[in-house]
């Protein structure tokens, strides 16, 4: 089997700074990292390999982007790529997407291709769907876990607010994993001197038959960054116009209605049978018998 | 200009997400003071009740877009189930929860119609006549972005979750519900949902969790918090605490309630050695059914609850887990958590 791995270089949110006035980012204290949730990818990828499998590691960026490919050959990648348009300054996550089908078409198809599910840079999240529809295969997102069953792969999916979701998906496939699904193994240092020397290849747009022409993908007119603004949770203020005492009453109780419950006392067996005969009579347990 | 504004509603265990609320509200927002419409696009296997939901959350007409093989998501079913029905809208401007789900098929949809799509956003609105704008969060929340299209664009908006709040539903409105039944041949989908699986209570956030058990200084020791620990699993609860029981290190800080920490609203809130402090008792004001235990008498906290308990913990715990211990093994595991209280009215708004 063939897997392919795509892989991206962005700056670590953390070196992100962000001028409070103007909204412009300091480009020179970025530190640049692997994103987290490709490496989780690279490791499964690593991880499936069996002895006659291979693992191609792609990346969309200028020559810097050479390092983390020089590190997916260290950890245990077969083959890497690059694929750039000598100058550009960025790509939307279209372009991105475009140019890794293209590079994965005009090259070798694989029979599944693994990607972060989002970036720590735009972290558009877009990337791994628009892979698939350029290359008319199916994808799953949100990915925490997977195993390969014949031609399936079966998946756990993270959903909001705790839940998770189980499924399949056919393959050739796109699976976007999450940054948690596995943590990228430590090369060796044998490996990586001999990845710092490895020839990485490059292909530019005419390599893949693409123009210029085929990169305009419709854009906004007008984009500004700035510092990022959280909308401001409200908390209790006490009523003004009351008196000092009463306000500190507020203050004290948090502006949260006292309930007229009930307050017992007894030996510690009566106070648990207490509990439980509460807790039953609100349906929270099952009651004996 | 009057914009046309579509919505897709998300759809989990037969409830909406309040994701898909958060979008009406925006939605809603976009189109006052411009006589425009909202439009819900509900797509899903039995969940034509739920269009009255949205209606009274702002929803002008739900097209409930209705089939078996949608009863679980499955993003081939879902670009073959809408993309003709959202080509038939027209919509002026799409917006839709950025969840695991939309972004497996909006960017394929946004791909064959060269619409621009905005994922991540906290805000989305129309300017003036029709300039369609959008801030979005970037560089995991470091930066926020600004971005503005031409007059008329057609563009998708996917929100992030839990930043705007859902507002409270206004009772009594009313929307024109139509139905829509897609031919589907669900053998033509690659890729499928098999089951849905709750969420850990022992993991879950504290702001999504149903039953909670709180420790607060009485506790004691690291040890008495283990205790509780195994009282939470017990009832099927996640652990919480005061802000002095995690600065003494007994709770990670990440699973202490109140004005500095998680603001919670569960169905259930049982609080240890809690006194009851103004900062703490501000992040539990949403629980439905509180019981309090705790040796003060007069502490604030008995007097927020629905049963107040006067006594040591150290003592009553024990002997509580061995009388549920004793329940559990003379009938079933504890009652499921959705038919414990009649529904609470989406009390995530203030969140």
């Amino acid at each position: 089997m063939h897997i392919a791995v795509c892989l991206s270089r962005l700056p670590d949110p953390n070196t992100v700074e962000v001028d409070p006035l103007t909204g412009a980012v300091d480009a020179s204290r970025m530190l640049y990292i692997l994103n987290p949730a490709d490496a989780a990818a690279l490791e499964r990828a690593l991880q499936l390999r069996a002895p006659e499998d291979r693992v191609t590691a792609l990346t969309v960026g200028p020559a810097e982007a050479d390092s983390i490919l020089r590190d997916a050959l260290a950890v245990g990648a077969d083959d890497v790529l690059r694929v750039w348009e000598e100058g550009r300054t960025s790509t939307r996550p279209a372009v991105t997407a475009l140019l890794l089908a293209t590079a994965l078409r005009t090259t070798e198809l694989p029979d599944m291709l693994l990607c972060g599910t989002r970036s720590l840079a735009t972290g558009s999240g877009k990337v791994p769907a628009l892979i698939a529809e350029y290359l008319d295969w199916p994808v799953v997102t949100d990915i925490v876990d997977f195993t390969l069953q014949g031609s399936m792969v079966r998946f756990l999916r993270r959903l909001a607010k705790g839940a998770r979701s189980e499924g399949e998906v056919m393959l050739p496939a796109v699976l976007a994993v999450e940054a948690g699904a596995a943590a990228l193994r430590y090369a060796g240092l044998p490996d990586l001197m001999k990845a710092k020397r490895a020839a990485i290849p490059v292909q530019d747009l005419s390599e893949l038959g693409l123009s210029p022409v085929d990169l305009n993908f419709p854009a906004p007119t007008a984009q500004a960054t700035m510092p990022p603004y959280r909308r401001p949770r409200e908390i209790f203020v006490p009523e003004a116009s009351l008196p000092p005492h009463e306000r500190v009453l507020q203050v004290m109780s948090a502006g949260i209605a006292q309930k007229s419950g009930r307050i017992v006392s007894g030996s510690p067996e009566q106070a648990a049978d207490q509990i439980i005969a509460f807790l039953a009579d609100r349906g929270f347990v099952d009651r004996a018998g | 200009m009057a914009p046309h504004v579509l919505v897709i509603a998300e759809v989990e265990q037969d409830r909406l997400m309040p994701a898909t609320l958060e979008c009406l509200a925006e939605a809603r927002d976009m189109v006052s003071g411009r006589d425009g419409t909202v439009q819900v696009v509900l797509p899903g296997f039995g969940v034509t009740a739920l269009a009255e939901t949205l209606a009274e959350h702002g929803a002008d007409r739900v097209t409930v877009v209705e089939h078996a093989a949608l009863e679980r998501f499955s993003a081939d079913g879902w670009l073959q189930a809408l993309e003709p029905v959202l080509r038939d809208v027209r919509p002026a401007l799409i917006l839709a929860p950025d969840s695991g789900y939309g972004r497996a098929w909006l960017p394929r949809l946004s791909a064959r119609w060269r619409m621009p799509l905005v994922t991540n956003c906290s805000r989305a609105k129309v300017i003036e006549d029709g300039y369609p704008e959008a801030y979005r969060f970037s560089h995991d929340g470091r930066l926020h972005e600004r971005l503005i299209w031409a007059r008329g664009v057609r563009v998708g908006f996917m929100m992030a979750p839990d930043v705007r709040g859902v507002p409270a539903p206004k009772r009594g409105r009313q929307a024109v519900i139509e139905m829509v039944r897609p031919m589907l041949d669900p053998a033509t989908f690659r890729d499928r949902t098999l089951r849905t699986l709750p969420p850990d209570p022992r993991t879950v956030d504290l702001v999504d969790a149903e039953r909670i058990v709180s420790g607060g200084l009485g506790v004691g020791s690291a040890d008495g918090m283990n205790l509780l620990r195994t009282l939470a699993e017990t009832l099927g609860a996640t652990l919480g605490g005061t802000r002095v029981a995690a600065d003494r290190g007994w709770l990670p800080s990440d699973r202490f309630i109140g004005t500095t920490g998680k603001i919670v609203a569960p169905k259930l809130y049982i609080a240890f050695g809690v006194s009851g402090a103004g900062q703490h008792l501000a992040g539990i004001g949403g629980s439905q059914v509180v019981i309090a235990v705790n040796t003060d008498g007069t502490a604030p906290m008995l007097k927020m609850a629905d049963l107040g308990v006067v006594g040591d913990l150290h003592a009553i715990v024990p002997i509580l887990l061995k009388k549920l211990e004793a329940l559990a093994q003379g009938s079933a595991a504890p009652a499921a958590l959705a038919d414990a209280v009649p529904e609470r009215e989406l009390a995530v708004a203030g969140r």
